[in-house]
């Protein structure tokens, strides 16, 4: 088993790979690292059976809604957006089980599966969710069975964990990384590109003023 | 007349809802990034092996994914069964006949506005473009994950293959990606490049005179140009 993960810490630098870092969520199949983890990057997997459409408030008919509004606000409006350490996420309902000749699943109650690939604690995620997104997380898995609401937050967090399943194998391209880093080096490439065409036509005292402005922005997330 | 309008009113109010609602494998795709997700029945007595063996397998550039140049993030997880031991769970508690394994995966799919039919491009062929390059890519990887599922005709037959796959594709109903449109390779350079200029400011901390500094930056920056 290969340790090759990144550093260790919602945004700090340093360390290995596999090694938890405090708060982390421990293993609970025996394994010697959290398996849910690979160097920042971390995976969230839920699925919460859907209430039926008659019970308020709508069960997927409402879901339908809600994801057709959550698509349409897009970009900088979008509150989603404004949780800056989520890397991919997505909702899926599930109607049916793909048939591919095993004994029959007939979905009485649908689910709505959540997946996230996020850099920070759990704890942290879970927090930012309920106080960021606390009208979309009531949207969304108000229509779930148990759903507590997502404040408080202690009783939400004891329900995403006892609807949470620990993966077997996670993959991450850049598991060093941040998004924090990601949107930092990403945002950093135009304008370094620019000064490096100008740096030597700038005069010295010029050259280290702006040098100094493009360290800054390169800095900004460490 | 009264009720022709009202049917024409109707009409037009189907429409709209009609246009806004997602369609069909809609909302797995943002851009030119994609959400595959999917769920194929595993052979009961072959559950423990199949999530041993994903467990075994390496990690990170040890990753049979580590293969596929556009996957930023994916997962294999066995579900036996679903989790229903927590307050408020429906009665009686839903159980899976079979369990699954799901595969989920966020891509981001390169530019290719050279390629001048649409229809030719990879994003425009997801998810089978990338069905084809899971074959192609790691074929005894795939094998030997997915040959513990129910009715898995294995990597030899392209078609059946790709089509089993695809028939085990659920969609997505809402995906957000925290940065559109950059590709796997694009983060790796973005990131390459903004820890190169981060090393030379370290290196360089100390300098005081801006002549020097200049001289510096002019000789090292264009060895670190290439990854840009």
């Amino acid at each position: 088993m290969s340790s090759s993960g990144g550093p260790q810490g919602p945004d700090g630098e340093g360390g290995t790979g596999d090694r938890p870092e405090p708060g982390a969520t421990r293993p609970p199949d025996g394994r010697g690292y959290d398996a849910n983890q690979f160097g920042r990057a971390r995976a969230m997997t839920v699925f919460s059976p859907v209430r039926p459409w008659y019970r308020p408030p709508g069960g997927v008919l409402s879901l339908r809604v809600v994801f057709t509004v959550g698509r349409a606000v897009t970009g900088g409006k979008s509150k989603i957006r404004q949780l800056s350490f989520i890397h991919f996420a997505r909702w899926v309902i599930i109607r049916r089980f793909p048939d591919h000749g095993q004994p029959r699943d007939p979905v009485r109650r649908p689910l709505l599966m959540f997946e996230s690939n996020y850099n920070g604690t759990f704890d942290q995620y879970i927090d930012a969710f309920s106080y960021i997104l606390t009208r979309g997380m009531t949207a969304i898995w108000g229509t779930s069975y148990g759903f507590p609401g997502p404040l408080p937050v202690t009783p939400f967090k004891r329900y995403i964990r006892g609807n949470e399943f620990t993966v077997d194998h996670y993959y991450s391209a850049y598991p060093a990384a941040t998004t924090t880093m990601i949107k930092s080096a990403l945002a950093l490439r135009e304008p370094l590109r620019a000064f490096n065409l100008r740096a030597a036509t700038l005069d010295p005292t010029q050259f280290a003023a702006e040098y100094r402005k493009l360290l800054t922005r390169a800095q900004d997330d460490l | 007349m009264r009720t022709v309008k009202r049917l024409a009113v109707l009409h037009d109010v189907a429409r709209t809802v009609g246009a806004a609602w997602p369609t069909r494998g809609g909302g797995s795709r943002s851009g030119r990034s994609y959400a595959v997700t999917l769920l194929t029945p595993v052979r009961p007595e072959s559950a423990h092996d199949l999530a041993a063996h994903l467990r075994g397998l390496g990690r990170g550039e040890d990753s049979p994914l580590a293969k596929l140049p556009y996957v930023h993030f994916a997962r294999w997880l066995v579900i036996e069964q679903l989790k229903t031991d927590w307050p408020g769970a429906p009665v009686p508690p839903p159980r899976l006949q079979s369990p699954y394994l799901l595969f989920t995966v966020s891509l981001t799919a390169p530019d290719e506005e050279h390629v001048r039919r649409r229809e030719d491009r990879y994003v425009e062929r997801l998810p089978e473009s990338f069905l084809h390059e899971l074959r192609s890519r790691i074929p005894s990887d795939v094998d030997a994950i997915w040959g513990h599922c129910v009715g898995y005709p294995g990597t030899g037959d392209a078609e059946a293959f790709v089509h089993y796959l695809a028939q085990s594709q659920i969609e997505t109903a809402l995906f957000h990606v925290g940065y559109p449109d950059v590709t796997v390779d694009e983060v790796r350079r973005a990131l390459r490049l903004r820890e190169q200029l981060i090393d030379f400011a370290r290196d360089h901390q100390d300098e005081r005179d801006p002549s020097r500094l200049q001289q510096a930056y002019l000789q090292e920056s264009p060895t670190w140009l290439p990854s840009s």
